[in-house]
């Protein structure tokens, strides 16, 4: 084997390995953000069409579904090293998804929002996960969920000076659209990176 | 004069695998496989070469019912590959001087 050799071999796994990370990323993107979305939107209409009370609960499927997706997924997986940054990625949203299931019961218990709360920590845990894996596109696409999560504040801001009577005649199609909102930041945080990863890594595995 | 390249990872299946050990944790003998392409029976040899002489670690355990072998390269495979990179360049750049 010649020197030139020993060095192709070096480059070419070393490269191989990282890539596979980036490959696992894309997929648990992508089921956390189609659920969040699905059951966002899900939400929008049980509150806009006054549907039953009780489904204000369904908002426990995201954890429920992407919990059971991440490890139906990890499981199908075929086998994959486990590295050092694959650890600090599972450590980051761990934190992060523990933090978010706070966030939900103090909203809950305060009866104030949770939205602008849980966008700006999974915002968070997204530029975190960019950083780590050098993936530039991620690290601003949680940047911008982090800005867009303003929107939440200042909306509330907008609506309370609007006063009584006009919040009033304001549809509920209006005041409801944080849901709307959240989902749309969910799709710039979660499901177009995700997608981004899956595709950069179907170019690479050709 | 140049120092000679460690024998044990001037091959191609040692050097891939040990290349591959030393971005990660550990990395389990069908992941291994897969990526270098080689057949069950000459990695495990190579492996074994590779944990007798120190340079990786194996753990042989079960996940469920299935059997698996964990590899995970040691600090002495590490300074070995060190090593081994520096001695490469070495003789890459009295090549291209």
């Amino acid at each position: 084997m010649d020197n030139q050799k020993s060095l192709e071999i070096i480059s070419q796994m070393i490269a191989d390995t990282s890539n596979q990370i980036e490959r696992n990323s894309g997929k648990y993107f992508l089921s956390w953000g189609y659920t969040t979305v699905a059951v966002s939107i899900f939400e929008y209409f049980v509150m806009c069409l006054h549907l039953n009370t009780a489904l204000i609960w369904a908002w426990w499927l995201i954890p429920v579904i992407g919990g059971v997706a991440t490890v139906v997924l990890a499981r199908r997986e075929s086998p994959t090293p486990k590295s050092y940054v694959d650890r600090s990625i599972s450590a980051v949203w761990a934190v992060f998804g523990i933090s978010s299931l706070f966030a939900f019961v103090a909203a809950i218990a305060y009866g104030t929002s949770m939205l602008y709360l849980i966008i700006l920590l999974m915002g968070m845990g997204t530029v975190i996960t960019g950083a780590i894996c050098r993936h530039q596109k991620l690290t601003v696409c949680g940047g911008i969920a982090m800005l867009l999560s303003l929107i939440f504040p200042i909306k509330h801001i907008a609506l309370k000076n609007i006063g009584e009577d006009a919040l009033q005649n304001t549809s509920e199609w209006l005041i409801y659209s944080d849901i709307i909102i959240f989902a749309a930041i969910f799709i710039v945080m979660m499901i177009i990176p995700g997608h981004i990863m899956n595709c950069k890594s179907k170019k690479q595995q050709c | 004069m140049l120092k000679p390249l460690d024998p044990l990872l001037h091959s191609e299946l040692r050097l891939a695998v040990v290349s591959i050990l030393i971005g990660v944790e550990s990395a389990d003998f069908v992941y291994l496989k897969q990526r270098t392409g080689a057949t069950s029976g000459n990695l495990s040899v190579q492996i074994d070469k590779l944990s007798k002489a120190g340079y990786i670690d194996v753990e042989k355990g079960f996940v469920g019912r299935k059997p698996r072998t964990l590899c995970k390269i040691t600090d002495v495979g590490k300074t070995a590959f060190k090593q081994y990179v520096e001695t490469l360049k070495e003789y890459i750049s009295v090549k291209e001087a």
